[in-house]
């Protein structure tokens, strides 16, 4: 007796196994079809210039009233998207009242930095004193007149003229007054 | 009638996560070039002299023919070239009219004595002004100018010195009391000034 209920038992088992394989293989047709290699990428925002790395425009030093120096630099956008160019200074600049700048936009095809060669004036970006000179992107002055956008290869030149003010106050230079160093910044940010 | 309710609302504030995240991602790429280290100074104008704030003239209860000399040495310390103009300011009753101003420019020919002393005092060889050598002043304390604009010339009009670093110059200067009866009783202050302006 105990035998016969053993085998009934196992094969029992073995059916139940056997019902669930069944049901594995009932599996369903399928297909794919693909439409392959499609990729994104990103534009570049790039802008560059003439100074040889690090070259300042200008280092002048020893100026009387109406002494001024003047001198050019070249900027070229280099990326692919369209940007927005604006010029600030990120430096503290001493004594600012005591000199005025003036950057104006042109072209130049001739002169090696920092000389201006052939330039030719287009449009003025800036004419005041040095001290009220941008400091930020925002309130930066336009790389282009009437802030153009820039295009790949787009190039400007800027002159810069800083001058001595005058100021006749009796004994105000005995001692020599100077702007500081500093920096200018050209950012370019894509529209 | 509760779930679906929640079902809506739990909608609307996933769209409005995604509205404020979509916004903050579309920041601009950026490049910048720059101009470094670019500075600009001014020159320098300085004009001193020896007379440590002393006075270097005086008379007092003074007689006609009564005079008084000092000497005065100036010194440039600008590192801008200038030209430079003496004037100077009168006070008092209206004795200026009638003392008479010698003003000589020159140098030490030895070790420069204590001011206002003008010992080895030496006038500058050239006639300035058809009053001797080195004179660039010769006339009433009244009629010096007052002022830069209207102010003598260093050494004179048509050939303005210019003045650079370190240059310096000795000016004697002598007042003399008119003799005239009419400047009894009076008196006159005068400030002396040599102001330099660059060129």
């Amino acid at each position: 007796m105990t035998t016969t209920h053993k085998i009934s038992l196992t094969v029992l088992i073995a059916g139940l196994v056997a019902g669930v394989a069944a049901l594995g293989a009932f599996s369903a047709f399928s297909a794919t079809t693909s439409n392959t290699g499609n990729s994104f990428a990103s534009g570049t925002v790039a802008i560059g210039d003439n100074d040889g790395g690090s070259a300042a425009l200008y280092t002048s030093a020893g100026n009387k009233p109406g002494d001024s120096v003047v001198s050019c630099i070249r900027v070229t956008y280099t990326g692919s998207l369209a940007s927005s160019v604006k010029l600030y200074t990120p430096s503290v600049i001493t004594n600012g009242t005591m000199f005025n700048l003036k950057v104006e936009r042109g072209t130049q095809t001739t002169g090696v930095f920092p000389a201006c060669g052939d330039f030719a004036a287009t449009s003025t970006a800036y004419d005041a004193a040095l001290g009220s000179f941008p400091t930020t992107y925002a309130a930066g002055t336009d790389g282009k007149a009437a802030a153009a956008a820039w295009a790949t290869s787009d190039t400007v030149a800027y002159r810069f003229t800083v001058t001595q003010n005058d100021d006749p106050t009796a004994n105000a230079h005995t001692a020599v007054t100077s702007s500081g160093s500093h920096d200018f910044t050209w950012e370019a940010r894509s529209n | 009638m509760v779930m679906p309710r929640t079902f809506v609302l739990t909608l609307v504030a996933v769209t409005l996560a995604g509205a404020l995240a979509g916004a903050k991602t579309w920041a601009a790429f950026t490049a910048t070039t720059a101009s470094t280290g670019d500075s600009f100074a001014s020159g320098t104008v300085a004009l001193t002299d020896n007379d440590s704030g002393t006075a270097m003239l005086s008379l007092s209860a003074a007689v006609p023919g009564n005079s008084d000399t000092g000497c005065i040495t100036v010194s440039f310390t600008g590192s801008v070239a200038s030209a430079v103009r003496l004037y100077g300011t009168t006070t008092g009753t209206g004795l200026d009219a009638y003392l008479d101003l010698k003003v000589t420019r020159g140098g030490f020919s030895g070790a420069p004595p204590a001011f206002d002393s003008c010992t080895t005092f030496t006038a500058d060889a050239t006639d300035y002004i058809g009053s001797g050598s080195g004179v660039i002043y010769d006339g009433t304390l009244q009629a010096f100018p007052d002022d830069y604009t209207a102010g003598n010339v260093d050494p004179i009009a048509a050939g303005a010195e210019t003045w650079t670093t370190t240059e310096t110059h000795v000016y004697k200067l002598q007042v003399t009391l008119q003799a005239n009866p009419s400047a009894q009783a009076k008196g006159a202050t005068q400030t002396f000034t040599w102001e330099a302006r660059n060129t």
